[in-house]
């Protein structure tokens, strides 16, 4: 077809990539491998939305944590803080 | 102003002198992670309670042979998942963590890409995903959307379940997960790439049906 076609295959199929997101993103890759990735992307919408969608997912993961109510239980943490308090009273 | 306690030399050292306020910096920082990781491990709210407890019970007697080759939090997790495996013996929910072959299967459907004989574009994307840059960015940032996310993770097996609890809801780091998960590296992305995909695949469906709406 177009030196699209020819750029994006020579790096990578997609079916291969979507299974290194992770590794890509944690920057575990072999540099070779890395670079085959990095000349697929800029042809490739669809690998593209695919990274960015990892990217999303680790975000609003990360947010789970804000609307979690911190449940403190005031009697065990007296008694931790007790429990603290005799251990370095020795 | 408080102490500077983000140091975990100086946090140490202030632990071992009996300085209060590291403790309760210490409970206020990770008190409630250690629920919410202890969570994946058991079956209910009484045991992670206990297994929470002794955690902080087992940090304060532990403290002064503490040797500091891993951070205070590696440590502190570390405890907590040593504690929760022994009492989760018999608990239904546990499982043993090995296994790495879950049968999740591929990060997206198969038949999404074009075989690998097609003429043109062998493995390319038959039935590419959506960007999600399209959405409005109310609807990504909704509740509605952190419900599914939280829903997916819900439903995944318990060792990817663990990864992404640590690394993505907790902010643990790669080294941090597999000292306190007892993991390779290599293992650690497997599990944390598959539990990913299934929040992602999760999430695409989900817009694509409001789409609809």
């Amino acid at each position: 077809m177009t030196d699209n076609h020819e750029a994006e295959l020579a790096g990578m199929p997609c079916n291969e990539l979507v299974e290194l997101v992770t590794d890509y993103l944690d920057d575990a890759l072999a540099p070779d491998v890395r670079a085959r990735i990095d000349a697929h992307l800029p042809y490739c919408d669809g690998c593209s939305s695919v990274l960015a969608q990892f990217r999303e997912v680790v975000e609003l993961s990360g947010r789970l944590t804000e609307s979690d109510v911190d449940h403190v239980d005031a009697g065990a943490r007296a008694g931790l803080m007790a429990a603290f308090r005799d251990s370095r009273q020795t | 102003m408080a102490d500077d306690f983000g140091d975990d030399g100086a946090l140490v050292a202030a632990l071992r002198a009996g300085n209060e306020q590291a403790f309760v910096w210490l409970l206020d920082r990770y008190d409630a992670s250690l629920h919410r990781v202890a969570r994946t491990f058991l079956g209910s709210d009484a045991a992670v309670d206990e297994v929470v407890q002794d955690t902080w019970l087992g940090v304060i007697e532990g403290i002064d042979r503490f040797e500091q080759r891993s951070s205070l939090k590696t440590w502190i997790f570390h405890i907590m998942t040593n504690k929760a495996k022994t009492r989760g013996v018999g608990d239904r929910r546990t499982v043993p963590f090995a296994s790495i072959d879950d049968g999740l299967g591929p990060t997206i459907e198969p038949d999404r890409f074009f075989p690998p004989d097609h003429d043109e574009w062998p493995g390319h994307w038959a039935s590419p995903p959506p960007a999600w840059e399209n959405l409005p960015e109310a609807r990504l940032e909704a509740n509605e959307t952190l419900d599914q996310v939280r829903a997916a993770i819900a439903g995944l097996p318990d060792a990817h379940r663990r990864v992404i609890a640590l690394r993505d809801v907790e902010g643990l780091s790669s080294d941090e997960v597999c000292a306190v998960l007892g993991l390779t590296p290599a293992n650690e992305r497997v599990l944390l790439h598959r539990a990913r995909g299934r929040v992602r695949a999760r999430l695409e469906r989900y817009f694509d049906s409001e789409e609809v709406t």
